[in-house]
């Protein structure tokens, strides 16, 4: 029996070393480094997914799927660009986009924490396959309007009202003019 | 017929009357005395000095005033700056255009070079190349453009700042762990193989987050009823390596977040950029002899 016992050899496979090289994720937020936005503004934000574009010979040279998924702040932010992403060998022009937008109802000097995951499964064969994945983690702070901010809504708002005021004094005075020849010519029947 | 002609003369002129500002006044207004005497002028024109009168964003990728960098390898990071000289864009010497990037806790990075892109009047605008390393620090960094004329009059302007990314990146040279030799009961057995990470990025861990392994179980391939629990297996950074399996890191595949490795230090740079992970199984349980796995989905090594 314990002979028997002793062949129960567990044959967890041998795995040749093979060189992988993960992916990798830019984000222009951080801990540290919140975004701030104002209540009632939206913004899209871009991470930029790479695939080893130095083109190392440590490598793995194939194209790498990945999956993302938002873990927190669904009640701000939403991943837009999709929850897939095929990342070509050497590439760095993929972008994960994420819409953020702020109630016209939130408190300045509140705050949002967003989180989201990004992960690629492994490729190896054997007992235990490696992936490699990445938390992306920041707070969004509720700040007041930026002077600049109110000052863009202002010009873009008068910019509209000299354009309304522009058409209706256009209008009206087309109207006049219509109605003037029409009376003219009236008078010159009569 | 010639009092309708004057009423409708009116009317038009009413209309019109909105969109002119000028009056006869302003004539007047902007009227200047001229000199009652003759007089003798002498005038020495001296050298203007350049003045810098505007520096775009500096920007690598879709966000403007933000850098991505490239993973274990050189970002060069474009952007332009205009310099006005009143003796004529021609005054301006181009081999003294540079630019350079600098934060309080990193190395300095100069331009290899600035190129006269544009000439309009007496300004000029040159395109700077910068080049950045995968590893520069993510943080705010200032931009520092200059330039000479011919005569060495000097020009700068420091007033523009960009944001360099967190750029979260690694590499592995192992795509798979193994264990040989398994009997049922054997206890604190190390994996054939470690897994060596290399910073391809410019996060620190710990400093920048945690290390993090999200585990399954090793299912058996033939009789997937059997498994080995995630549980059972400890995982560590190279400093303690020698403890692994009593003071590693349990890991747990209950927590979807997964567990965070103890000792794992990733620097940035060209050095202390590489740590190990160690792996035991710190006891087998009483299953069949066949080959457990945890399948593709595996264990995912997580940045935070």
């Amino acid at each position: 029996m314990k002979a028997k016992i002793m062949s129960l050899v567990l044959a967890i496979l041998l795995v040749g070393a093979v060189s992988v090289s993960a992916f990798g994720i830019s984000a222009p937020y951080w801990k540290q480094n919140p975004l701030k936005m104002y209540p009632g503004e939206e913004k899209d934000v871009f991470f930029n997914l790479q695939n080893c574009p130095s083109l190392l010979d440590s490598c793995n040279s194939g194209e790498i799927s990945a999956v993302a998924s938002l873990l927190e702040g669904s009640e701000i932010a939403r991943i837009t660009s999709g929850e897939s992403y095929s990342l070509p060998f050497g590439s760095s022009d993929t972008y994960l986009k994420m819409h953020i937008s702020i109630p016209s109802s939130a408190s300045i000097g509140g705050s949002y924490n967003v989180k989201f995951a990004i992960s690629s499964g492994g490729s190896g064969q054997g007992s235990v396959v490696l992936g490699t994945g990445y938390y992306v983690d920041f707070p969004v702070v509720v700040v007041e309007k930026t002077a600049e901010a109110v000052a863009a809504d202002t010009t873009a708002s008068s910019g509209s009202k000299v354009n309304s005021v522009t058409v209706i004094l256009f209008v009206m005075g087309f109207v006049v003019v219509v109605l003037l020849i029409y009376w003219m010519l009236k008078r010159r029947r009569g | 017929m010639k009092k309708e002609v004057v009423v409708l003369s009116v009317i038009l002129l009413t209309l019109v009357l909105p969109y002119a500002s000028a009056s006869i006044f302003d004539w007047f207004k902007n009227a200047r005395a001229s000199p009652s005497q003759q007089t003798d002028v002498s005038v020495t024109v001296g050298n203007s000095v350049p003045t810098i009168v505007s520096v775009s964003q500096v920007t690598r990728g879709l966000s403007v005033g933000q850098v991505n960098l490239v993973e274990s390898a050189v970002a060069n990071v474009l952007f332009n700056f205009t310099v006005q000289d009143n003796n004529g864009a021609g005054d301006i010497n181009d081999a003294t255009a540079k630019a350079r990037f600098t934060n309080a806790s990193e190395p300095i990075r100069d331009s290899t070079g600035c190129v006269p892109v544009l000439i309009v009047g007496n300004q000029k605008t040159y395109q700077c190349t910068v080049p950045m390393q995968y590893y520069d620090k993510h943080s705010s960094w200032g931009v520092n453009v200059s330039v000479k004329d011919s005569s060495g009059s000097y020009a700068t302007n420091l007033t523009r700042s960009f944001t360099v990314n967190a750029l979260q990146g690694f590499s592995m040279d192992v795509s798979a762990v193994s264990f040989s030799g398994l009997v049922p009961g054997a206890v604190n057995s190390l994996a054939n193989v470690n897994t060596t990470l290399n910073n391809t990025g410019n996060y620190v861990i710990p400093a920048d987050g945690p290390l993090r392994i999200i585990s399954v179980n090793l299912t058996g391939l033939t009789d997937a009823s059997q498994y080995i629990p995630a549980d059972n297996f400890r995982v560590v950074g190279s400093a303690g390596a020698s403890t692994v399996c009593t003071a590693g890191t349990v890991l747990d595949d209950a927590a979807t977040a997964g567990v965070s490795i103890a000792n794992f230090n990733l620097g940035r740079g060209v050095t202390g950029n590489t740590d190990k992970l160690v792996y035991c199984l710190t006891s087998v349980p009483l299953v069949s002899s066949q080959t457990y796995t945890t399948g593709a989905q595996g264990w995912v090594i997580t940045l935070q």
